[in-house]
This record gives structure tokens, sequence and C-alpha cells, in this order.
């Protein structure tokens, strides 16, 4: 008997039998109907939300829009309040020069009365006297030291209120730098989308990378509100020493 | 002293500068809303010392500042950066772009009074 007849036959690697041929493109094309809606389902998802980024990013902007203008709301407040400090400040030292100016006059009164001269002084005059002696009452209390402080404290407090306001733009930043994000998945979901329809990512892909190089200029990716003392520490060495090096 | 230039993309941040600078003393300031504006204000209207913020869109504070200094008409003019970029490598390379001097945000305005301070007091050593 031949050996040879009774061996299984040489299958090339790659190939299947010709007998499961049958069986396995029908796996295939079965396999092809179960992948084809799923595909769909995320070309679907990929465009819904690359329709729906834009939007976020419109939010986000708006979001920023927003908070500047009631932000620069809030400085037109503080600085109307600062202004009507100062113009209280103005007055009470206005207030302070009278007084002085009151008291001596009094002072040239009193000198008078004593060198024995009152009968020459009218009633107007000694009128004066008795009002500038309770100004001198008011002078020494310390009502007009504790105004001053008061308005003087007040304008400090305003002014660290505007100072803190920087947060706004620290936040815009770190706002820019999330919808910055956003925008970068949305020109890739486009990317794959134009693959998906075209087999190429597409020049509105490559537009859309370009405007968000343009838009990184804008933002410090790490912006943040506190921790500047160290930094500034940081920095004032370096300056420090690009000073001394010249 | 002179003019005083401001240059920040933000108005929040113009606003709370210039504040600050007129609280000061420092009455006669100018804005511009990023490097592209400042270079326009500076050859329209001149300025004297320029306080300009990093990022912006346009042309940025480290352009703006490449700019005046390859400018001989303003390559002495004191520039102080104000700005939230406060890494070793940022402040480094805005003092190689020659600043005068650099402020991280948020600022004070003790810190900014003494920085502007610290430029006058050289720039007049300079010119003594």
């Amino acid at each position: 008997m031949d050996n040879s007849i009774m061996r299984s036959p040489q299958i090339p690697e790659g190939q299947f039998p010709r007998d499961n041929d049958a069986g396995s493109l029908k796996d295939f094309i079965h396999l092809l109907h179960e992948i084809v809606p799923l595909l769909e389902n995320v070309r679907n998802s990929i465009e819904e939300s690359s329709h729906r980024i834009p939007k976020a990013s419109k939010q986000l902007s708006k979001v920023t829009q927003e908070t500047e203008d009631a932000t620069v709301e809030i400085l037109n407040v503080l600085e109307g309040m600062t202004s009507r400090i100062s113009g209280a400040e103005a007055q009470l030292q206005r207030l302070k020069e009278i007084i002085q100016g009151s008291r001596d006059s009094a002072k040239k009164m009193t000198e008078r009365l004593s060198s024995g001269s009152s009968e020459e002084l009218s009633s107007t005059e000694l009128t004066a006297l008795v009002v500038n002696e309770c100004l001198s009452g008011i002078e020494t209390s310390d009502a007009i030291p504790s105004i001053e402080d008061v308005l003087r404290k007040t304008k400090e407090d305003s002014m660290n209120i505007a100072m803190a306001l920087q947060v706004q733009d620290i936040a815009s930043q770190q706002i820019a730098s999330v919808a910055h994000t956003i925008e970068s998945v949305e020109v890739q979901l486009v990317r794959a989308l134009n693959r998906f329809e075209n087999g190429s990512a597409g020049d509105i892909a490559n537009d859309n990378a370009e405007e968000l190089a343009a838009a990184a200029r804008v933002f410090d990716v790490e912006a943040r509100y506190g921790g500047s003392e160290e930094r500034q520490d940081i920095a004032d060495e370096i300056v420090k020493q690009f000073s001394n090096n010249k | 002293m002179g003019k005083f230039l401001v240059v920040d993309d933000s108005l929040t941040m113009r606003r709370i500068v210039v504040n600050a600078l007129k609280t000061q003393g420092f009455e006669n300031v100018i804005e511009a809303s990023d490097g592209k504006d400042a270079v326009a204000k500076v050859l329209s209207e001149g300025a004297q010392f320029v306080i300009t913020d990093w990022n912006m869109p346009e042309m940025n504070g480290l352009e703006l500042a490449k700019w005046l200094r390859t400018n001989p008409q303003y390559e002495n003019i004191p520039i102080l950066m104000i700005t939230t970029r406060g890494n070793k490598d940022d402040v480094i390379e805005a003092m190689k772009a020659r600043v005068n001097n650099y402020i991280v945000k948020p600022f004070t305005p003790q810190g900014l009074k003494e920085k502007i301070d610290q430029i006058l007091k050289t720039v007049e050593l300079k010119s003594a």
C-alpha cells in the first residue's frame, strides 16, 4: 500500500481546506453583519459628539465673557467707592485745617484776654472764642483720627478686593485651556469622521488644528491663583542674577 | 515720570493695573489689548514705560519686548512683565528678551510699586 495516499494533504500556509471555505465565508459575512451596525453606531456617536463640542466650547466662552462683565461692574463700584473715600478724606483734611485755623485765632484772643484787654473784644469775637474752645475739644478728641482710620482701612479693603479680582483673568485662562482641550478632541473626531467617509483626515481638520495652535497663544496652561509668592521669589532670584551679570 | 503703556488682552487686568498705577500717583497711563496694538500705540502716542502681559493674541508680550529692543528708538524703554507664567524657564526667556523686571500674577500694589521703583532707579543710575 502506498503510504503517500494515507498521508494528509499538504495545505499551503494561509489557506483553508476547501471543505471549510463555505463555512468560513459564512462566518465572515455574519461578522460583517454584526460589525457594520456597530461601526455605524460609532460613526453616529462621533458625529453627535463633534456637534456637541462647539456648543460646549461656546458655553465656556460665554462663561468667561459674563464673568469679565461682572468683574468690570464690581471694579466700577470699587472705583466709585475709592473715589468717594478720597473725597471724604479731602473734606476731613479741610475740616482739620478749619479747626486748626480757628484754634490759632482763639489762641490769639486768649492772649488778648489774658493781657487784660477783654473789654476790647466784641460780642462776636467772644462768641467765636467759645466756638473755638468747642472746636479744640473736637480736635483733641479721637473722633477725627478714628474717622481717618476707618476711611484708610476701607480704601485698603476696596483696593484688596480689586486686586483679588485678578482671579477672573486667571480663571479665564484655565477655562480657555479646558476649551482648547475640548476643541482638540473635536479636531480628532472630525478627522475620524472624515476617515470614515472619505478615507482621509481632510482639510477642515487641518484648518481647525491651525486655529487651535493660534488659540493656544492666548492662555497659560499652568495659570493658577495660589502660590504666586514662591514663584515670585524664584523670578526675583533670576532677575537678580541677570542684573548682576550685566 | 512719563507715560505708562499697559498691555493686556484681559480688560479686568488692564483696569486693575491702571488703578494700581493711579493710586501710586502715576496718572499718565494708556492701554493696549495685545502686542500689535501696543506697537501701534507706541508709534502713535509714545510711551516711557511698558507694563505687559505675556500670553496675548496677535503679538504676545515676549514678541513685543523683542520688537522694542530691536528698535533703536525704544531699545532702552523700561519693560515690566506681569504674567501668570512663573516657571524658571519662562522667567529666563523673558530676561533674555531683555525685559527689566518680572511679576507673577496675582500681584500686589506693593509688589508693583517695588518693581517700578527698582526699574526707575536702575534707569536713573544708567542715565546719570
